[in-house]
């Protein structure tokens, strides 16, 4: 045992630097690719976070021991410490892949240092550290609102963490908490957190990224949110109270709603991923709120249920977009839009992209075998697991986290159902979807890999809740459920060869009793006339289209935004022109002296 | 020897009580209907007449369907036997009773929904894009209470699986008998909400199996109803194989009548209340997930009493 174990600690001692010379790589990369203009270096970005992708699976399968790393030098009077441990590692095998298939769809300088600074940050283990990555990643993808949500997160994080201990290491930030109570850090780690993941009230800056890396920079981003809450709120603050847990909820509960209605109500492809990702990042948030809430009253087991369940939806949800991203790209490089009214019958020309979307759709729509589907069961039996903690907030605490999670996700099932409805089915809607083409055969296999990866984490959920184990047991103290064919009482796999079986019957009555072979006539229009001959597929204004769709959900549910002019005011700022174009280099400066000012002891 | 076997006969007896009984379901909603509005009614099986014939006919496919249209109908049929043979009738205590999750059933249904709704999309017709997007946006509004239900049963029994759902001693959750009124009329809303079945032009084989399927989704919720909110219960669990048939025997008839009791109680339902619009359809969604957080609230108030007394 304890020669497996040392051999387990040496490999996880080896594959901190390595992962951290890959994310300096990266930063590097990045940098090159936005000084020579025309150098290819997708490739390279590719192999890097696919070998990290494995080096942090591997960190997982061996036990996930952790190691640390003090850095010889000093960044910015920062000198980083790094360390590799079961929650870091989980992190990269979500974000990795997903940056992966953001380098697919296009591989901007922007997003290597995306990717980059997102390693770093994730390996950070001082609060200096992580402030650094946290704004490298705001600032890589530019823009006004990364820029602002970089001068929030940053001091937010500098000062919630490192100043009352006095030192920013994590393990010094963890003496503080244990000793004299976490203070306000966890309000500013969920307002820095909360920021980046587009928790409500600002759900709505997804939107913004919505074409960077084909929707995955916002993704990306709202991950390393979702890590920052994680680390903060459950690791560095230690058991909080349980009304921690509220604003968590209700922001997270907002987000999952607000995004599904997004998601439901897009005119495109791309908002309908924005809109998923908001919404994941709220289902998330209901989930680690609800591990904040057990823990402050003690419940291991609660807890753990809780954080199994956001920590798979997160990676579950991310996969998912990353295969909605590469879906969505062959659909805008085969059918030359991304627009759903100009899209339509597209299941008939490229049918790997339809087998593809359809399977991003199972799981981001909740339903089983799907992979969001366990995620949701888990989430949902986490929420009858509150009313542990005593009196009637708890039960009302519950129920607003069921109705909350089964509205977020039924919107979730009517954005996808509607999106590949509309842009698959049916008839063509513009001449360039009726000549749509399927994409060539590496992108199919990138598809069929994601795709994979979606239905085994669907049947065999286990896998996915094994991966988060170690994280799991480190942050709640108790183990994950787990279970490899069923997972306390949910059993997908058997699920599914059920209705294989049940198929299979139905199939061979049908053979057996009916004739073979079907007819094929003009389709009923209600009365219309036909066609003329210039309109070869119909006249695509009798179809419904994605905003008629839309509609049927109702007129009154617009009313449940929430105010939105501090959102316009936010969004407005800093302008445009010269401030606007100044703004993100004063923050960084502001962030660099700060750091200094830190690390010289002086503030 | 025997009883080891009597969970697996029982899952075999119930899953064909339960496809010999959708068709026939169909049959006396119709025939109670018909007797409301002072018609003769058709027989009761001829649900059972129409689906034979319809699938005796070479099916006719509108122009540029895909293979979607093809399966649809097979495979919402095949989901939906599944979550058929998962609610109990007459014994809960049948082989396929671990995988009996309420979650579950509910995740079964909505891709029963799922199937159909890609099924009319396929067919590019405007009143069939029109009845699906209806349809989901129904199911969508109606979430939060059916969430709700499964909450206030799961709290109740301390687990989503069906059969410790429905072993909950009355004097155990104090609460629960009152709130069972809230909770089923909040069940009752969302299944009314749930389905109209797959619009799109149907014929042949696919008429027959959508007919089929839709029969069998009215059953699943009204055997669900049933279950958990009809009195009395379900038989406990037996040791001996005598006394377990004869449980059977006992509750297959009881089950049988309220199904029969359901079924007047939807064609009347019918009859008098007029189909709401779809304006109204997010104010009575509130209102069934209003009755699921009462069907809660008294859940609670039952247990704080206990907890003071």
């Amino acid at each position: 045992m304890s020669a497996a174990s040392a051999s387990s600690a040496l490999v996880s001692a080896a594959l901190l630097p390595g992962l951290a010379a890959g994310g300096a790589v990266l930063m590097v990369l990045a940098l090159l690719a936005a000084l020579v203009p025309r150098m290819k270096l997708r490739a390279a970005g590719l192999a890097l976070a696919g070998a990290g992708t494995v080096a942090a699976l591997a960190h997982l399968v061996l036990g996930a021991v952790p190691a640390r790393l003090a850095l010889p030098f000093a960044v910015a009077g920062v000198r980083p410490v790094l360390a590799l441990d079961g929650l870091a590692s989980f992190f990269l095998v979500v974000l990795l892949p997903v940056g992966m298939a953001g380098l697919a769809r296009g591989a901007g300088p922007g997003l290597l240092a995306l990717l980059g600074s997102l390693v770093l940050a994730v390996l950070a283990a001082e609060a200096g550290m992580l402030a650094l990555g946290v704004a490298a990643s705001c600032l890589a993808i530019g823009g006004m609102r990364p820029a602002w949500l970089a001068g929030v997160a940053v001091p937010a994080l500098v000062i919630g963490l490192a100043l009352p201990a006095g030192d920013p290491g994590f393990a010094a930030v963890r003496a503080q908490v244990a000793a004299g109570g976490a203070g306000m850090a966890p309000a500013l780690v969920l307002v820095a957190g909360g920021a980046l993941a587009a928790l409500a009230p600002l759900h709505r800056w997804p939107h913004a990224l919505r074409t960077q890396g084909g929707g995955l920079a916002g993704t990306l981003l709202a991950t390393l949110g979702l890590y920052l809450l994680a680390r903060g709120m459950l690791d560095l603050a230690g058991p909080l109270a349980p009304g921690w847990a509220l604003p968590l909820l209700m922001a997270g509960g907002s987000a999952a709603m607000l995004g599904g209605l997004a998601a439901a109500r897009a005119r495109d492809m791309r908002g309908a991923m924005a809109g998923v990702a908001v919404a994941r990042s709220g289902l998330v948030a209901l989930g680690l709120g609800m591990a904040v809430a057990a823990r402050g009253v003690d419940d291991g087991p609660a807890a753990a249920l809780a954080l199994g369940a956001a920590l798979f939806l997160m990676a579950v949800l991310g996969w998912a977009q990353a295969l909605a991203a590469l879906a969505a790209g062959a659909v805008e490089h085969g059918a030359g839009s991304q627009a759903l009214a100009r899209l339509g019958g597209l299941v008939h020309r490229m049918r790997f992209t339809f087998a593809a979307a359809a399977a991003a759709c199972l799981a981001v729509a909740m339903l089983p075998p799907g992979a969001g589907f366990a995620g949701l069961w888990l989430l949902v039996r986490a929420a009858t697991t509150l009313p542990r903690g005593g009196g009637a907030e708890w039960w009302a605490l519950g129920l607003a986290v069921v109705a909350a999670a089964g509205l977020a996700a039924a919107l979730l099932g009517f954005a996808v159902l509607r999106g590949l409805g509309v842009a698959f089915l049916g008839r063509p809607r513009s001449p360039r979807a009726a000549a749509a083409e399927e994409v060539g055969p590496a992108w199919r296999w990138a598809m069929l890999a994601f795709s994979a990866v979606l239905a085994l984490s669907g049947l065999v959920p286990g896998i996915v809740l094994a991966l988060a184990g170690p994280a799991v047991a480190m942050l709640a103290g108790a183990a994950a459920p787990g279970g490899w064919l069923s997972v306390q009482g949910y059993a997908p796999l058997g699920l599914a060869l059920l209705v294989a079986l049940a198929g299979a019957v139905v199939a061979l009555g049908v053979r057996a009793r009916a004739p073979a072979g079907h007819r094929v006539a003009p389709a009923w229009e209600g009365g219309q006339s036909p066609s003329p001959s210039w309109l070869p597929f119909g006249d695509p204004a009798t179809q419904l289209g994605a905003a008629g769709f839309a509609r049927t959900l109702g007129h009154r549910l617009p009313r449940l935004r929430l105010p939105s002019w501090p959102l316009k005011r936010l969004a407005a700022w800093p302008g445009r022109g010269f401030a606007a174009r100044v703004a993100p280099l004063l923050l960084g400066l502001k962030l660099v002296v700060m750091l200094a000012l830190h690390g010289a002891g002086l503030w | 020897m025997v009883s080891a076997l009597l969970p697996g006969l029982a899952q075999i007896l119930h899953l064909a009580l339960v496809l010999a009984a959708a068709p026939l379901l169909a049959g006396v909603v119709a025939w109670f209907e018909a007797r409301m509005q002072g018609r003769a009614g058709p027989s009761v099986l001829q649900p059972w007449r129409d689906a034979a014939r319809a699938l005796g006919q070479m099916p006719v496919m509108g122009e540029g369907v895909s293979a979607v249209s093809r399966a649809v109908p097979a495979a919402r049929l095949a989901v939906l036997a599944v979550a058929a043979a998962l609610v109990p009738s007459f014994t809960p205590h049948m082989a396929l009773a671990p995988a009996a999750d309420l979650l579950v059933i509910v995740g079964l249904l909505g891709l029963a929904l799922a199937l159909a709704v890609l099924g009319a999309m396929d067919s590019g017709t405007a009143a069939a894009g029109h009845g699906a997007a209806a349809m989901l946006s129904r199911a969508t509004l109606a979430a939060p209470a059916l969430l709700g239900v499964v909450f206030a049963f799961a709290l109740a029994a301390g687990d989503t699986a069906l059969p410790a759902v429905l072993e909950v001693p009355f004097d155990e959750a104090p609460g629960l008998l009152p709130a069972l009124l809230p909770l089923g009329l909040a069940l009752l809303l969302v299944a009314a909400a749930d389905g109209g079945g797959a619009p799109g032009e149907l014929s042949g084989r696919h008429l027959a199996l959508d007919a089929a399927a839709e029969a069998l989704r009215r059953l699943v919720w009204l055997a669900l109803l049933a279950a958990l909110v009809l009195p009395p219960g379900l038989p406990p669990p037996r040791h001996d194989p005598a006394t377990t048939i004869g449980d059977w025997l006992i509750f297959l008839p009881v089950w049988g009548a309220k199904m029969v009791l359901l079924a007047a109680a939807v064609a009347l339902l019918r009859t008098l209340v007029p189909a709401p619009r779809a304006g109204q359809v997010p104010a009575l969604m509130a209102l069934a997930a209003l009755l699921a957080a009462l069907g809660v609230g008294v859940l609670f108030a039952g247990q704080a009493l206990r907890g003071a007394a």
